[in-house]
């Protein structure tokens, strides 16, 4: 009996000790408290990384995500370099693998002279046939998010077909690159200065770009930029270091991690814990998030940034796929009494002080943004007054879709819900949480969507929201905007520079102002947090809503 | 008894297809364009139709239900279990990441959790209506009570993020330190969960066989409480246990969505709530296929088991 409890204890004994001991480790969980700290910290020379969160469209799993197709963290701008950056603050432009660009005053050819002397992380030179292999990846590579840049190139459409190896629209001779467009765009040079540039030498000498980001390559990328991958453990970590050869200035922290975080939930508490030191939008995703991380982690600071990102609504006035569209949606004066029933300024005061309601899709700060079109935030009499006019049915029930899976976002849509309520207009509220899977976001079976989106930065900022979005099917009704002459107006856009373009986007919205195709809500700033005890970041960073030009120069290490 | 295992396993075979075959119909049923969920919705409604049907094409979309499903079979047959539609990565590849990460959670987790739910629920049999029993039947009312993603919310909350004993998640230090630490909060909330289960278990398999007759005839000839308790009673009263315990075998594969989720713990519970979650059919369909066979090969286990255990059962 004895021997036999004397094992039974030593046994769960054993076990314990296996399960919670190890004293030693458990002091070095938290990897900030287990990294050797620099007696330099603060200098270039700290040894201490910086640790961000790796994040990915798709998920990490065992590949690194091709920048060309979505850029989800900060790796791209580490280790891969585009062809120039733009100060979305100031206008200046930062060159990067280009030494200069040039847009001729047709806006259809632009001439990029590629620098010399830029080595890959394998030691090997960058070349001009880099930078049109990466051209090719861009139009060729079907996940490509950067097709649109590039697919109005001459020729473009024969080479994507496969009818050609070259593209008609690209010539090179020595270091210059010159690209041909068949139509004129004034946002060329910034479409064209963001790409990417990859190693021509790492890809097999036939590369099929059908399958593009299933090269061998992804799993451990080769870039030209400031940070070169040392490490990658699929999927938990990577880790850089910075690249001695790089051709601009040494990033000022030398060595980074990237660990991955599941779910946002799990990266809060990761933040919390002091396991990273650097949250973009991914993490935090408004600001009450990141005071719920500083009230329980008081090392962290939050910096809003400037951002041309929007909420608005969206109408679907195709089909709906389960045939329950509304007719009356299709007139003007019925959208206009939606708009007026829900109160923009009320949602974005839920954002303290982030958000700022809007009438159009454009920045207030702006100094472009057309005061004189202005609506009340709301008025229900004035709305019911149309609806009844119109014969809205009151007894048919509309359907507002959303996909941010936020809380604040979820409350927004009821506080939207009780709008629609107080005017009496049943509706239905539905979070699409996955739109590729869910059948009420891939069908259309909604009224109105709900959207989200960044401008595309161009200083001094007139490539407005508003016309990409006119350009999306969500909408319909394409004949109706075609009569209309959207097109004619959104080509002349297109193709100027200046005041007459600025002229022209004020016409375009004044248009869809008055057309309530979509419904702004308000623009959003970023929310930036990182840990003041172990990272310092200069302000100017903050300044731009860019991320293409992070200045790592500037960034530390602190003790 | 031979004869008895194999017809077993010959059963097996229908089982496996009939499962494959409900599982990728299934799949197959589920509402909207396949292609829309393995390229980001806003590339898929700027394709040209002509694009979108040379995509399907290549990846033999356009094919009846029926010739897909022997495509598939016979690739998961050859070891080619195909790519990702939303990472475009090898699945083979993605699990080999996953899957020995959650066969050692799994694995170190049953240990615990069976020792501990023998030895407590021994324990509280031995020692039926006093405090220990009440307490320990009482906590392990709690354990399979508390879900799982509360339990594993306080472990962090007390043991990661106040005390910083542990890390809030992941499963390797990027330091090269030791893995241990990462793997304590979810072992412990698994463990919970488990052994709570085991504790009932034992317990009121214990009390039952105590009143056997085999038992007050070892009583009556006189051998030590010892002998009776281990060699009569527990012996007898792990027979259902063992059944509860083969079925978790397929935790193995299937892992802890709930615990791999909250700890972050890249293991293959977590990859197959992404793939659902995300619409990744190929990813979903292999895991939900791997845990359907695994619980059919457990459950054929467990009648083994009873089978060695007790003759009636193959007599029957």
């Amino acid at each position: 009996m004895k021997r036999a409890l004397s094992l039974l204890l030593v046994l769960m004994m054993v076990i314990c000790v296996f399960v919670g001991c190890a004293p030693a480790d458990t002091g070095s969980t938290n990897p900030n408290q287990n990294v050797q700290k620099d007696p330099n910290a603060g200098t270039p020379a700290s040894e201490t990384p910086m640790y961000m969160q790796w994040f990915q469209g798709g998920g990490v799993e065992t590949t690194f995500e091709n920048p060309h197709c979505g850029v989800n963290s900060l790796y791209p701008y580490m280790v891969f370099e585009p062809l120039s950056a733009l100060n979305t603050k100031t206008g200046e432009r930062y060159w990067r693998v280009a030494e200069s660009m040039e847009l001729s005053e047709d806006l259809k050819i632009v001439t990029i002279n590629v620098r010399q002397g830029i080595k890959w992380h394998d030691g090997q030179p960058l070349t001009v046939d880099d930078v049109v292999f990466s051209i090719h990846a861009a139009l060729a590579n079907p996940y490509s998010g950067q097709k649109n840049n590039y697919d109005s190139l001459a020729g473009a459409q024969a080479f994507t077909n496969g009818d050609t190896d070259t593209l008609d629209g690209l010539q090179v001779e020595g270091n210059t690159i010159t690209l041909t467009y068949t139509s004129a765009k004034a946002t060329l040079l910034n479409d064209v200065g963001n790409l990417m540039i990859f190693p021509k030498h790492c890809f097999p000498e036939n590369v099929d770009f059908a399958v593009f980001n299933s090269y061998d390559y992804w799993k451990f990328p080769i870039g030209c930029g400031p940070y070169k991958i040392t490490e990658a453990v699929f999927p938990d970590y990577f880790k850089l270091t910075r690249f001695e050869d790089y051709f601009g200035e040494q990033p000022g922290i030398k060595n980074v991690v990237f660990k991955y975080y599941g779910t946002t939930d799990a990266g809060l508490a990761a933040a919390i814990n002091g396991e990273i030191d650097f949250g973009t939008r991914q993490l935090v995703t408004d600001k009450t998030v990141a005071n719920n991380i500083i009230v329980q982690n008081s090392n962290f600071k939050m910096v809003q940034t400037a951002g041309y990102y929007y909420r608005w609504f969206r109408f679907q006035l195709d089909e709906r796929g389960d045939g329950m569209e509304k007719a009356l949606l299709r007139d003007k004066e019925v959208r206009l009494a939606f708009d007026l029933i829900i109160d923009n300024d009320a949602m974005a005061s839920v954002y303290e002080g982030m958000a700022e309601g809007i009438d159009v899709l454009f920045s207030p700060s702006d100094p472009n943004y057309p005061h004189h079109l202005q609506r009340e935030s709301q008025n229900i009499d004035k709305a019911l007054e149309i609806l009844n006019r119109k014969g809205w049915d009151f007894e048919d029930e509309i359907n507002i879709c959303y996909y941010q899976n936020d809380q604040t976002t979820h409350d927004l849509m009821q506080f939207v819900k009780q709008c629609f309520d107080q005017a009496g207009v049943k509706c239905t509220v539905y979070c699409a949480e996955t739109p590729a899977t869910d059948p009420t976001y891939t069908e259309r079976n909604f009224d109105l969507l709900y959207v989200g989106g960044n401008a595309a930065a161009d200083y001094p900022a007139v490539q407005y929201l508003y016309l990409t979005s006119y350009q999306d099917s969500t909408i319909g009704a394409a004949d109706e905007r075609r009569e209309r002459g959207y097109d004619d107006l959104y080509e002349k856009y297109e193709s100027t520079t200046g005041e007459q373009r600025i002229k022209y986007a004020h016409q375009l919205m004044e248009m869809d102002f008055e057309d309530c195709y979509q419904l702004p809500c308000f623009t959003l700033n970023n929310c930036i947090i990182y840990n003041t005890q172990n990272i310092s970041i200069p302000e100017s960073v903050f300044e731009m809503e860019s991320t293409t030009y992070m200045e790592w120069e500037n960034w530390r290490v602190l003790n | 008894m031979l004869k008895y295992t194999l017809k077993r396993l010959a059963a097996l075979i229908p089982k496996m297809l009939i499962i494959s075959i409900i599982l990728f119909v299934g799949l197959d049923l589920l509402p909207g364009d396949p292609l829309a969920r393995s390229i980001p919705y806003e590339q898929y409604k700027e394709m040209s139709e002509a694009e979108l049907d040379r995509m399907r094409e290549s990846l033999g979309l356009n094919d009846p239900v029926h010739i897909r499903y022997v495509n598939w079979i016979t690739g998961l047959l050859k070891g080619d279990l195909g790519y990702s539609t939303v990472t475009k990565q090898s699945i083979a590849e993605t699990l080999s990441n996953r899957m020995p990460y959650t066969m050692e959670l799994c694995i170190y987790g049953l240990i615990v959790a069976t020792v501990i739910g023998l030895v407590f629920g021994f324990c509280a049999a031995v020692m039926k209506r006093t405090p220990v029993d009440y307490i320990l039947d009482g906590s392990a009312l709690a354990g399979i009570s508390i879900p799982e993603f509360f339990a594993a919310l306080c472990l962090m909350v007390v043991f990661a993020v106040e005390l910083k004993w542990f890390p809030t998640g992941g499963r390797i230090d990027p330091e090269g330190g030791s893995r241990i630490p990462y793997m304590v909060l979810p072992i412990a909330c698994m463990a919970l969960h488990y052994s709570a289960t085991l504790v009932r278990s034992v317990r009121t398999n214990m009390i039952e066989v105590m009143d056997k007759d085999y038992v007050k005839t070892a009583r009556s000839k006189g051998i030590s409480e010892v002998v009776v308790y281990l060699k009569h009673a527990f012996r007898n009263a792990l027979i259902p246990t063992m059944i509860l315990m083969c079925m978790r075998i397929p935790m193995l594969i299937g892992g802890f969505v709930v615990i791999e989720q909250t700890f972050s713990y890249a293991g293959v519970g977590e990859i197959q709530l992404k793939a659902i979650k995300y619409g990744d059919i190929p990813v979903a369909m292999f895991i939900l296929m791997l845990s359907g066979v695994l619980s059919m090969i457990a459950s054929t286990l467990a009648d083994l088991c009873t089978g060695l255990l007790d003759p009636r059962v193959r007599l029957e």
